[in-house]
């Protein structure tokens, strides 16, 4: 939201958590009351939102087969297109209460044509993303999004009128609070141990190295462009970039280009790492344990695996899904980081002057204990109910990542029509975050290999097989 | 006076021009990738063998999170069964 014109006492932060609270709390119920008993008698989860919200579908030959799809028989189904409509009128109806409560009604006039353009320009890119060829090869939605906002603001510029639909902290920070439901700690332990070990135990090494490393040797000037670069480069690309440079309030053009970056290195290794593998020969338990730690992507380690076998892709897979748990202990752990050491060296004080526990209250980003408190929730929910993994699959599946999806997609154009190229070009001025990047990879792919040896080729070789 | 704001006039047009004439010639580019170039890519076989792979296994390439991949389901719900 706008904190210049908002004479609201309620915080970007809260308003976020209790946005994403509405949108948890009517998914939750939808699919309790969907939910029962099956034809048979067993248990049958089913969420009604599905019906109503989703995005832009795969297509091969017509972008139009992403919003209206025809059938084998010729029968038209504009399903896709009625979902996109329904996901715009939840978030309007959502977002717009959220702006109205901040600004009232003058504020939600220009709120509400400006964010259909926003939701529109953030459709096209999804319905670019959802190419065949741009899956195949992980030309992902943030790239598109970025690049359309961007096309705008370096063109013709962006109109102020359209500034009143990009909220871009508040989507990002709506969309996190939701992904915190996708966040189940309860699922680790059956996800097992070696790749917890993997993941969990060579991730923080390689996020704290890199950071000191850019900090220390490069000496880069921007912390929060170091901390991001090195968050999505060890933990999981895209979602880890977004929850870092919340947690530790970077740039805008500071997360466009550390995603940028991850995205273009992430095409080159999902190609190139099975090759070495292979020439190698390594195991696929060992091979796939090692895409899984060192690709950026979820989708392009799931690509690579496959390229190596049905067990390597399983076992990359499930690494890249542990790390992406981890994201909550991460983003949390750099909000602390943060409120505790940085800012107050950046406010020029003595490194003995620590902040008070009020201190660190007042300044700790609120929405970060909300996206850990939705995991909580969800993964107590999950732990305990008694059909708690397939009531909260429903919930995931059939509306709350759709909304998160939505929402990062909005946050990425946002940025984009707020990005201009000069802006982008100044941070890259002698090739620190490049450097900082290859160096921490070439870190990563040592420890995860040493890692993955370890745990999938000698302590637990003999239970895999 | 006049002359200045006239000549004024014409450089803000000329450069509004400009910035128009450059956004509508990458939204037709944008226009022809996508009805012309990616499907064109797509009939290129190492580029089809690779997309045919992945649906064979129900990968989606572009997942950003574990939950949008659709060939975990069968995995964790395999997992969460036997734990």
């Amino acid at each position: 939201m706008n904190k210049n014109s908002s004479a609201s006492y309620l915080s970007e932060d809260i308003l976020a958590i209790i946005c994403a609270a509405l949108l948890l709390a009517v998914s939750l119920f939808a699919t309790w009351s969907g939910s029962g008993a099956g034809e048979g008698g067993e248990y049958v989860a089913k969420n009604p939102i599905a019906d109503f919200a989703g995005k832009p579908t795969k297509w091969s030959a017509s972008p139009i087969d992403a919003i209206v799809r025809k059938d084998a028989e010729g029968t038209t189904d504009y399903s896709p297109l009625k979902k996109i409509i329904g996901t715009w009128v939840f978030m309007a109806l959502t977002l717009g209460t959220a702006v109205f409560i901040t600004g009232g009604g003058k504020r939600i006039a220009g709120f509400l044509p400006a964010f259909t353009v926003v939701f529109l320009l953030a459709g096209i890119a999804y319905v670019i993303a959802a190419n065949e060829v741009a899956k195949a090869y992980n030309l992902e939605y943030a790239l598109w999004a970025l690049g359309i906002g961007m096309l705008i603001s370096n063109t013709i510029g962006t109109p102020a009128w359209l500034k009143h639909g990009e909220n871009t902290g508040f989507f990002i920070k709506t969309g996190l609070v939701i992904l915190g439901a996708e966040v189940l700690v309860s699922r680790l332990m059956a996800l097992g141990l070696p790749g917890v070990c993997v993941a969990w135990i060579v991730t923080p090494i390689v996020l704290i190295s890199t950071y000191w490393f850019g900090q220390r040797v490069l000496k880069m000037k921007s912390r929060t462009l170091n901390m991001v670069i090195s968050a999505d480069m060890s933990v999981c690309g895209v979602s880890a970039a977004i929850a870092s440079a919340a947690a530790c309030k970077a740039k805008k053009e500071e997360l466009s280009l550390a995603i940028g970056m991850s995205l273009s290195f992430t095409v080159v290794m999902m190609v190139v790492l099975p090759i070495i593998i292979k020439f190698i020969g390594l195991n696929e338990y060992v091979g796939g344990a090692w895409l899984g730690g060192t690709i950026d992507s979820t989708g392009a380690v799931a690509a690579a695996g496959a390229v190596l076998g049905d067990q390597a892709l399983e076992v990359a897979a499930t690494v890249k899904m542990i790390q992406n748990i981890l994201i909550g202990v991460a983003a949390f752990g750099i909000a602390s980081y943060w409120v505790t050491r940085v800012e107050p060296l950046e406010g020029k004080q003595e490194r003995s002057e620590r902040p008070g526990l009020s201190e660190i209250w007042k300044r700790f980003p609120r929405f970060i204990l909300g996206f850990i408190a939705v995991s909580i929730l969800f993964s107590i929910l999950h732990a305990t109910l008694a059909d708690g993994p397939a009531f909260i699959d429903q919930v995931i599946k059939g509306s709350t990542k759709t909304f998160r999806g939505w929402l990062f997609c909005l946050a990425f154009v946002s940025i984009g029509l707020e990005t201009r190229f000069a802006d982008l070009a100044k941070y890259l001025k002698g090739g620190k975050p490049v450097i900082l990047y290859l160096c921490g990879q070439t870190l990563n792919l040592i420890l995860t290999l040493a890692m993955a040896y370890l745990m999938f080729g000698i302590l637990f070789k003999d239970s895999l097989q | 006076m006049t002359s200045k704001n006239a000549s004024h006039a014409r450089g803000r047009y000329s450069s509004n021009l400009k910035r128009w004439s450059a956004l509508v010639m990458a939204a037709v580019l944008v226009v022809l990738t996508l009805f012309v170039v990616l499907p064109a890519l797509a009939e290129i076989p190492a580029v089809k063998q690779r997309i045919d792979f992945n649906n064979q296994r129900q990968i989606d390439g572009g997942a950003t999170f574990y939950t949008d991949q659709p060939f975990l389901e069968s995995v964790i719900a395999e997992r969460e069964r036997t734990h």
